[in-house]
């Protein structure tokens, strides 16, 4: 997708785009997993990426089978290319993961805040499946710091 | 991994390349057509030949309705609960095909991914609605002690074969509007798609055959005029179906009272979009945009005609062009893309003769959809929005159906005049919608306007399957509707007086 300064999606490319962000923190769920020594971590981050693959199974169904397509006005006004450069600029190493899962969770949890309402029109279920979505991200990031603070 | 900065929304893959030579479904087998005649089933966007279809004979069109002659001997016979179950398994079986048959409506008909997705959602709530009509819409009524020791009771009954026949627009939701009600009431069907998008038909045709529906319920045949015409006249037929253009319904409608066969025609359109000047117009404009280039303007719901009451007209013509020209046009496949082509060369240059014609009227050209490319299909049939202002009402793109992508913007001072314009200066009555945040002036508009699907700050105002997708003037022909009148439409009515 080319990141312009006027940001256009339509419904599906939006939606793309999201599902792709949540699989790039699904990987580096699953890489700070086999990057920690602490066995008891490693579980609760592998469980963290197992829920996100399955957010990723409901937004993919939810594209194609919520669409109202009465309804299929342009999306416009998003400003998701600096919070998507900056899940894209992450690298996760073998220290101080925790901290930059955390502000990736803050990141992605924003990205679907300022999607959902613009989506809602045109399918109110990814509407409310997006605030879902950004209310497990906040708690992912309360169990990771719970996690870390052990 | 992906990386972000480098991710790109892929184009969708293609089911298959190429379809090959189209058959037909008879009596619950895929037939060859022995017709020499076939025609070449296109890809809009790229200009290439996807399938062959053929132009059924006269022969095959008797056999494929004998055969639905036969099946209802059994099908209208067999358990309610029954025929609800092979309705429940095509639903299931539909979900499964899901993005198959949208890919193909996209790769065939052209509209954009999320347009086909929603449309193949729509054509499976039908299916969801016959499921529904069979245990209820179905029933009857019965009265006790109508008069002392008597009682009333109302039977509906099937009536037998139908004829359906579908537009190239939606070329498997337009069908659906009637198959499910039809086979849950106990009717049998042949339905034939438009010779320009047979393929989506043809996969739902798979999912009934998976699913066994019994043979002959629900045959598919290919053609034009020709099978239209044979299916309508034949003797065993006893009713139609039909979704095109005005001209082919009022034939149809014709000679369906000829030979004295039921028909719901639902044809052409003219539809006024008017904007009042207490409008929101950021909400305004991007309700606007799906309803004049949805399906690149080619439904009957698209508006056409833009009507700006009074002083809303400098602002709401600025921000609609402003907003048309950032379109993106591209292959459907590409969820990118904003606009997909037209769906035939025949109909880019139709549409594209009509923009000559505003021209030429006087109209003023504001945004020329001509000069619009779609990057990496220069052979497709594309032509981008388009937008004349200073249009009268008795121009012609005012009053014809153009089918493309073209508004046509005209200036009045209030909305009597708007309503006026509506009600006098079309022969069509399909929608008309109306954008305003005063209840007075919805109101008035809703219960004024000859139109019979009225929308209110709705661009599409599109019925869902549980109501009955309406009507007025040279927009329809008939009595009952299709979507949720057809319960009726499908069965006589047999009532029964008791005493015992």
């Amino acid at each position: 997708m080319s990141l312009t300064e006027d940001e256009r999606y339509t419904f599906s490319s939006l939606i793309t785009l999201l599902i792709e962000c949540e699989s790039t923190l699904h990987q580096y769920y699953l890489d700070a997993s086999t990057a920690t020594s602490d066995p008891q971590l490693a579980t609760a981050l592998a469980n963290f990426a197992k829920s996100i693959a399955r957010s990723v199974d409901s937004m993919q169904r939810a594209r194609v089978e919520t669409v109202v397509e009465i309804a299929l006005e342009p999306i416009t006004n998003l400003r998701l290319s600096d919070l998507m450069s900056s899940i894209d600029r992450v690298e996760i190493g073998r220290t101080g993961y925790g901290e930059t899962l955390m502000a990736l969770e803050g990141v992605v949890s924003q990205l679907y805040r300022q999607a959902s309402p613009k989506l809602a029109s045109m399918s109110a279920e990814i509407g409310e499946l997006l605030l879902r979505l950004s209310r497990d991200s906040d708690e992912r990031v309360r169990e990771l710091e719970k996690s870390m603070n052990r | 991994m992906t990386a972000l900065s480098q991710f790109k929304n892929p184009t969708l893959s293609e089911v298959q390349n190429n379809y090959g030579t189209l058959r037909m479904f008879i009596e619950g087998k895929w037939t060859s057509s022995q017709s020499q005649q076939l025609q070449s089933v296109m890809n809009p966007a790229k200009d290439e030949t996807i399938a062959q279809v053929p132009f059924a004979t006269r022969e095959e069109v008797e056999k494929a309705v004998e055969s639905a002659r036969a099946a209802f001997k059994t099908w209208s016979q067999m358990p309610v609960t029954t025929r609800a179950g092979y309705l429940f398994k095509l639903k299931q079986k539909l979900d499964e095909y899901f993005e198959d048959v949208s890919r193909i409506t996209t790769q065939n008909h052209g509209k954009i991914i999320d347009e086909a997705r929603g449309e193949t959602r729509r054509l499976i709530e039908n299916v969801e609605f016959g499921c529904a009509v069979a245990y209820t819409l179905a029933k009857g009524e019965h009265l006790d002690q109508v008069a002392s020791g008597v009682d009333e009771s109302l039977i509906r009954e099937p009536l037998g074969p139908f004829a359906i026949i579908g537009p190239f627009n939606f070329p498997s939701l337009a069908p659906f509007w009637f198959i499910p009600t039809a086979l849950a009431v106990g009717c049998t069907v042949v339905v034939k798609p438009s010779e320009i998008t047979p393929l989506p038909m043809q996969w739902c045709m798979k999912a009934a055959e998976d699913v066994g529906i019994p043979p002959g319920v629900l045959n598919l045949l290919h053609g034009s005029k020709e099978v239209n015409e044979a299916l309508v006249t034949n003797r065993n037929i006893r009713g139609v179906a039909f979704v095109g253009s005005t001209p082919v319904g009022q034939s149809i409608y014709k000679l369906a009272g000829e030979y004295g066969k039921r028909a719901i025609c639902q044809a052409g359109a003219k539809n006024y979009m008017v904007v009042m000047p207490d409008a929101d117009i950021a909400t305004t404009v991007s309700a606007l945009m799906p309803s004049f280039y949805g399906n690149t303007g080619q439904r009957c719901l698209s508006g056409s005609n833009l009507v700006a009451v009074g002083e809303v007209h400098d602002a709401l013509t600025r921000k609609f062009v402003e907003a048309s020209s950032k379109m993106k046009l591209g292959y459907g496949l590409d969820e990118t893309a904003e606009l997909g082509p037209l769906v035939s060369r025949r109909a880019q240059e139709r549409v594209t003769s009509y923009v000559q014609k505003g021209i030429d009227e006087g109209a003023k050209l504001l945004l020329d959809g001509r000069n619009k490319k779609a990057d990496g299909y220069s052979s497709g049939y594309f032509l981008g929005p388009t937008i004349f202002d200073q249009v009268t009402a008795d121009m012609c793109i005012a009053r014809e159906e153009i089918f493309g992508p073209v508004a046509s913007i005209i200036h009045v001072a209030n909305l009597n005049e708007a309503m006026e314009l509506i009600n006098g200066k079309t022969n069509y009555g399909n929608e008309a919608c109306i954008f305003t945040r005063n209840g007075k002036n919805a109101r008035e508009f809703r219960r004024m306007v000859q139109a019979g699907n009225i929308g209110v700050n709705i661009g599409i105002a599109a019925p869902m399957a549980f109501f009955p997708f309406a009507g007025f003037r040279d927009s329809f022909f008939g009595i009952l509707h299709g979507q949720s009148d057809c319960v009726d439409f499908f069965t006589d009515k047999k009532v029964v007086v008791t005493r015992w």
